[in-house]
């Protein structure tokens, strides 16, 4: 695959703008990949990696960023005080804001949801949705 | 009358682009007191300064004005032109019509006028200058050398074999430093203890060196030329000129405490020397540990000893000594683990002394859970070394087996700005790729990772060296550790591949931190203490990065090694030997001059409310008594010692009864000046 080198300037600054990262400050050591307990794939360093190079679609897009937890180890141990955690949650963000959501609330049925404890249904949602 | 000369310089098109020079020199030639202008195209030139002269001789002129460039250029050129011509240095002075005028203005008009400003301004300041004298300053020709490492030594040596009589302040009881520590050394493996002892030999023989082992300096007064230092002999309870060093005592003494000099993995005696080629070869007693201070029990030592040199009552000296230059080589230490993650313990030798005790009674290295086989790169050197706790073995600290997988993990504390030190430290891709041969070599069948981020081998024959470590089975992969855990009697490494993308574990017996470089901790005091300035890690800051990489902020203090930043050896000793080469130049002078624009005390004036005291950054003023021609006391007053003083002006502006001023910058000179504005151009 040949990846051609684009810069996708205003999505990767709305990116920064919700999580508050700067995503040039990685210099790609690899710790982050090295401690997620979520064993992602693609990891959080080659996601930063993909916003670096200017592919933002191919890191929003990717199915790795609804496998984390967000538990903050990568963003605890981070040499260059990235966070790796935040910049995928802010990936989770723009992905729902633009994309079709992939459960529809309604058909979710009332008696699910009333049996359901409202902060995990809420919290499921981010995740699932 | 004033006869002052006013040279207009045109610096080629720098200033005559946007300064009328010919119109300048006309207005500036009109004013009272000018007797003589000149514009010319270059006046640094020589033909330039031929004319200057000739120009001060011919019209016998008493006061010289040159319009030009930035006093930091050409000042002192001109200066000398004029003592050259027989006109008091000082009685020249520099309007700066280029960077402050030329350089920043584009319309012609403006920029003129305010060339002519400027040049009047000068002339009105010039007519109160006063003939001043240069200081001379005599020099003692005797260094001091604080830190008796690598870098220590070798100015020592470069110094006294130029005939400079040297004293070696060294806190430890030996000479020799961490290199002493080092087994072999990148890039050609040599053996560090090899090259080095004979150095400490010589050292310790050569009659215009002093060593002063086990000895700290307390103070530091005086100013280039005439320090004073005030050091302690700390007591070592073993009367130094009877000892012969024969080792009775120190193999006798049946209390061991853990051994700094081997980064704690092994044992040594109370009375000990750090190592068996140590110089001096006079052990000391560790009174912290040993019974015989902590409840007068034992003794052992003083009954062997043949010589009868313990003395258990010896108390701290304090010598005072005077120097006429100072080498700062005060060394470096390698950062603590602070990662929890790594295993994070504290090593003993780096946790404060007042702890080392509880901890070494409450947290042995083998127990509470920490990773006793995470070892930095100072313990591999041990345990690699022949001398070391190991003969040269490499054994895991834990339980003595040989390690059949060593994982190396570099940039540790380096090049992280949230837990670690932001720079780079520069030696560690050397020093691993060295362990990785040093443990090839001794285990042939084990196998060695590197995980490393760049590799940075810039130096002679270095690229060729990881080139050698890579072919000799270093597999070296490229990302960081995350985190080390403990898996039966193994440690678990679960690091990643950055170039795959992947997470990988690797189940090691030993792993080795390349730990960073830092200051060691009493840096920042000794700074202090000398008068130096420090950057933010606690280096000694140079005066200038590039073009005066060996001189500290303060003049006659000199820098070498690793406490000015991160170095390997043969860049420690090349400073080393600049630094000497810097004091010798100071010494080939039998006389200092010292510029005369210091702060001067009207005593009659001053009312003692010793605010310059507080507020001078060089320590230059002291407090005086005013007598009679009887010798009765009259009142007290400042006095500025010229040779401290530094001409910053600080005491010239907090003085309130206005009687300190600076030489060359008087109230008078300086009211002159500012009166002379006519603001034409603002």
């Amino acid at each position: 695959m040949q990846i051609l080198m684009k810069s996708n300037q205003s999505a990767l600054k709305e990116l920064e703008l919700a999580t508050g990262e700067i995503v040039s400050d990685c210099y790609q050591c690899g710790k982050c990949t090295a401690g997620c307990p979520a064993s992602m794939d693609p990891s959080p360093s080659v996601l930063i990696h993909y916003l670096k190079l200017g592919l933002f679609e191919k890191a929003v897009n990717s199915e790795s960023i609804w496998s984390c937890m967000g538990c903050l180890t990568c963003s605890e141990r981070c040499p260059k005080n990235v966070s790796p955690a935040a910049i995928v949650e802010g990936l989770k963000r723009l992905h729902l804001n633009r994309m079709k959501p992939r459960v529809i609330l309604h058909a979710l049925g009332q008696e699910f949801l009333a049996n359901s404890t409202q902060q995990a249904v809420v919290s499921g949602f981010r995740k699932f949705v | 009358m004033a006869k002052i000369g006013v040279f207009v310089c045109q610096c080629g098109n720098n200033i005559a682009r946007t300064v009328d020079t010919a119109d300048v020199a006309e207005k500036t030639g009109e004013l009272s007191g000018v007797a003589h202008v000149e514009d010319y195209k270059f006046m640094c030139s020589a033909p330039g300064q031929e004319m200057f002269k000739k120009a001060i001789k011919d019209n016998n002129l008493d006061g010289c004005i040159v319009s030009a460039c930035s006093p930091k250029m050409h000042e002192a050129t001109f200066r000398k032109a004029a003592e050259d011509a027989g006109l008091n240095p000082f009685k020249v002075e520099i309007a700066n019509i280029r960077e402050q005028c030329s350089w920043v203005h584009d319309d012609k008009e403006i920029a003129t006028a305010k060339s002519k400003d400027i040049t009047k301004m000068m002339v009105n300041r010039l007519k109160y200058n006063r003939p001043l004298e240069r200081y001379k300053m005599p020099v003692t020709k005797r260094a001091l050398i604080i830190g008796g490492g690598i870098a220590g030594i070798q100015a020592a040596l470069d110094l006294a074999n130029a005939q400079i009589p040297v004293s070696i302040v060294e806190r430890e009881p030996s000479l020799g430093g961490n290199m002493a520590r080092l087994s072999e050394t990148f890039p050609t493996l040599d053996c560090s203890q090899c090259i080095l002892t004979p150095r400490m030999v010589e050292v310790s023989n050569h009659p215009l060196i002093s060593i002063h082992s086990y000895a700290e300096l307390e103070k530091l007064d005086g100013y280039i030329g005439n320090f004073r230092a005030t050091i302690r002999l700390k007591a070592k309870s073993v009367i130094e000129k009877d000892c012969t060093g024969c080792g009775e005592c120190w193999e006798k003494c049946p209390f061991t405490v853990e051994n700094e000099f081997d980064m704690g993995l092994s044992k040594r005696s109370v009375i000990y020397i750090p190592f068996p080629q140590a110089v001096p070869t006079v052990p000391v007693i560790d009174r912290e540990n040993c019974p015989k201070f902590i409840k007068d029990k034992c003794g052992l030592c003083a009954k062997v000893c043949g010589q009868q040199c313990i003395d258990f009552t010896q108390q701290d000296r304090v010598i005072e000594e005077e120097f006429g230059a100072v080498i700062v080589a005060t060394g470096f230490k390698l950062m603590p683990n602070v990662y929890k993650e790594y295993g994070g313990y504290r090593p003993p030798h780096m946790t404060p002394k007042k702890l080392t005790a509880k901890i070494r009674k409450t947290l042995p290295r083998s127990t509470a859970g920490r990773l006793v086989d995470v070892i930095n790169g100072l313990e591999f050197e041990r345990l690699a070394s022949a001398s070391g706790p190991t003969g040269g073995e490499i054994r895991r600290p834990s339980d003595g087996k040989v390690p059949e997988t060593v994982v190396f993990i570099a940039c540790v504390g380096s090049r992280d700005c949230n837990k670690g030190v932001e720079y780079c430290s520069k030696i560690c891709c050397m020093y691993t790729a060295k362990h990785t041969m040093l443990y090839q070599h001794n285990v042939h069948h084990g196998k060695s990772y590197v995980f490393y981020m760049d590799i940075r081998a810039g130096g002679k024959g270095y690229e060729e060296f990881i080139n050698r470590a890579q072919s000799e089975n270093a597999n070296y992969v490229r990302g960081r550790v995350s985190r080390l855990s403990k898996k039966g009697d193994k440690i678990l490494v679960k690091g990643a591949d950055t170039f795959t993308g992947h997470a990988l574990e690797i189940e090691a017996d030993m792993v080795v931190l390349a730990t960073a470089m830092v200051p060691q901790e009493d840096a920042m005091g000794v700074a202090k203490n000398l008068g130096i300035s420090y950057d933010q890690h606690g280096f000694f800051s140079e005066q200038h990065p590039k073009l005066m990489p060996v001189d500290s902020s303060t003049g006659g203090i000199y820098l070498a090694g690793a406490c000015q930043g991160v170095k390997d050896i043969p860049e420690t000793v090349a400073q080393a030997s600049a630094a000497a080469s810097k004091v010798m130049q100071l010494f080939s002078r039998e006389e200092l001059e010292r510029e005369p624009e210091v702060a001067i005390v009207d005593e009659k004036n001053c009312m003692n409310c010793w605010d310059c005291v507080t507020v001078c950054p060089y320590n230059a003023i002291d407090r005086t008594e005013i007598t009679n021609r009887q010798g009765q006391f009259l009142k007290w007053a400042a006095k500025v010692n010229p040779g401290l003083c530094q001409g910053c002006g600080l005491c010239n502006t907090v003085c309130r009864s206005k009687s300190i001023e600076l030489e060359g910058y008087t109230d008078q000179q300086v009211y002159a000046q500012i009166t002379a504005f006519e603001g034409a151009f603002v």
